[in-house]
């Protein structure tokens, strides 16, 4: 069973049951964990707790909606009630908080079941998810190569399918980068479209919650459980919540699709290129119109956004940062990096941030949405510091981020979704950007491909391979 | 270009020669973008960043948001 939808179809039908479900995700997770080190708590006992309650309310008739009864996971930024969220850091080894963040609430409420809590990059300020408390996150469908991050133990489990979604923040692209790198679905919507009450900060003004699941329709129903106005988040906003959910046949005939001229020039992986482009061709294909557009120049976009993201973390974390055996050495030269930077530089990177804010409303003018590449690479090796392009070397880091990263610091939402695969077997993500709070639209272009497509809910050879004992039991039972 | 060590030493911050040796290509890269980019932003132009008071703030918690002035 691939997606959410398939699954509370199922569970409706009384085909399976919640605990059957739960079961077998608790099963897989203690089976593969061991090789993907994707979560930080599993919360089994608790999980079944659940499970058994959701089973007693579907005979009862009671219908919570399509999470009901369904195993997800949360990323170890989102507080728990009575757990432990660590940040995948040492400074919160021990933060039990008597809450649950906005965005688990709503989960629980939606009856969803919630088998654990996932591993991240350290303290969500970095893409490679190599956790040096936790160990690190592994790719599903290469272990020897980083899931991305920061939450990369939330794409590790839902594309190894341990759990049917789960939800992760995104401060630079850390639902997309991921979310590609691991061939899954990963939206970051507008910034306040969903509260951020109860999630461990980054960064003030370039944190969003986001969602990791299989295919489009269950991303976009997600969303519409999640978004909404919360007085308890300050950016939360009181924009009314749309409908997401695209059809059975998702339209996008006559829709204009910007492809940013600036891709062309930008050092981008060849295999990623070619499924861009091939994306590109299956829209207009599919009606659509690609118009290439000039968009602001994203090194530009980068440098704002990386001031503003050192500036804020710095001062986030100054209380902190005498203690300085619970921080990596990698986390502490990027927090040094923010005590440096000048109270103009901050206020100048903000007053660009309008700037690039305008000169995208003009793109957005020509164009209903903008397509590319998630990340310029697909999934480095782990411990792979540079990527090389036709003699040039740059930082993983950057290469990972800098396509991602603009839309954080213009509160944009954007997508990612599985387009296509590299030549050893690693999945490529296309990006789709919207205007504010058009979810609907990036959902709409991106159900469309994906219908068009076979790229989604594909299976790792990791996870489709029979569990040992359940082959052994069967042999037994023959 | 600005001097790092200087600045360092000027604020008092805990970062040794070490450490900035390590950070200073990732500052003097970055500054070299950004520096020129301030020069593209039009005089007057505020911040994202800015105070906003509005009607519906008095609807945020029990107490009008009074605790939020304090």
């Amino acid at each position: 069973m691939v997606t959410i939808l398939q699954a509370a179809a199922a569970l409706r039908a009384k085909q399976l049951s919640s605990v059957e479900l739960t079961d077998e995700a608790l099963a897989r997770i203690a089976r593969l964990n061991p090789k993907l080190n994707a979560f930080i708590t599993v919360l089994d006992d608790e999980a079944r707790a659940r499970a058994r309650k959701a089973d007693a309310e579907i005979v009862a008739g009671v219908d919570l909606g399509p999470l009901h009864g369904v195993p997800i996971a949360v990323k170890d930024v989102f507080a728990t009630k009575g757990h432990r969220t660590t940040a995948g850091s040492k400074l919160f080894f021990n933060n039990i908080t008597d809450y649950d963040a906005a965005a688990v609430e709503k989960l629980r409420k939606a009856g969803a079941v919630i088998v654990g809590k996932t591993n991240m990059h350290e303290l969500a300020f970095g893409i490679t998810s190599n956790n040096p408390h936790f160990g690190a996150v592994r790719n599903p469908w290469d272990t020897e190569r980083i899931p991305g991050g920061s939450s990369g133990g939330s794409a590790s489990a839902v594309a190894a399918h341990l759990v049917f979604m789960a939800i992760g923040s995104d401060t630079g692209g850390s639902v997309r980068i991921p979310a590609a790198f691991c061939g899954t679905v990963g939206i970051k919507p507008t910034f306040g479209r969903i509260s951020r009450y109860g999630v461990l900060p980054l960064d003030f003004s370039l944190d969003h919650v986001g969602i990791f699941a299989r295919s489009v329709r269950d991303t976009a129903v997600l969303l519409n459980l999640l978004a909404g106005y919360d007085a308890r988040d300050d950016s939360s906003s009181r924009q009314p919540v749309k409908r997401y959910v695209p059809g059975p046949e998702a339209k996008i005939r006559g829709l204009r699709i910007g492809w940013p001229d600036d891709l062309n020039g930008q050092r981008i992986d060849g295999e990623i290129h070619v499924a861009i482009d091939r994306a590109a061709r299956m829209a207009e294909n599919l009606g659509a119109v690609v118009v290439p557009v000039q968009v602001p120049d994203h090194i530009a976009l980068n440098a704002a956004h990386r001031v503003i993201l050192h500036s804020e973390v710095s001062a986030l974390m100054k209380p902190f940062l005498s203690q300085r055996d619970k921080f990596s050495s990698a986390l502490l030269a990027l927090l040094q990096q923010g005590l440096l930077l000048s109270a103009t530089d901050y206020v100048d990177a903000q007053r660009f941030r309008r700037v690039a804010m305008q000169e995208f409303a003009k793109v957005f003018q020509k164009v209903d949405c903008l397509i590319g590449p998630t990340t310029a690479i697909p999934a480095p090796k782990i411990d792979q510091t540079d990527v090389s392009f036709e003699g040039e070397t740059e930082d993983v880091r950057l290469a990972a981020t800098r396509l991602a990263r603009p839309a954080n610091l213009l509160g944009l939402p954007a997508i990612s979704v599985p387009c296509g695969f590299t030549q050893q077997g690693l999945p490529i993500g296309l990006q789709i950007t919207g205007r504010p709070f058009e979810e609907t639209l990036i959902f709409q272009v991106s159900a469309a491909l994906e219908d068009a497509s076979n790229y989604s809910g594909r299976v790792p050879a990791i996870a489709s391979a029979p569990d040992p004992e359940k082959a052994s039991n069967n042999r037994r039972t023959r | 270009m600005t001097n790092w060590k200087a600045l360092v030493a000027a604020r008092g911050l805990d970062i040794s020669d070490d450490e900035l040796d390590r950070i200073q290509p990732m500052l003097d890269k970055l500054e070299s973008v950004f520096e020129p980019l301030t020069a593209r932003i039009p005089f007057g132009t505020e911040p994202v960043i800015v105070l906003r008071c509005k009607p519906e703030d008095k609807d945020i918690g029990d107490d009008g948001g009074r605790d939020r002035l304090a």
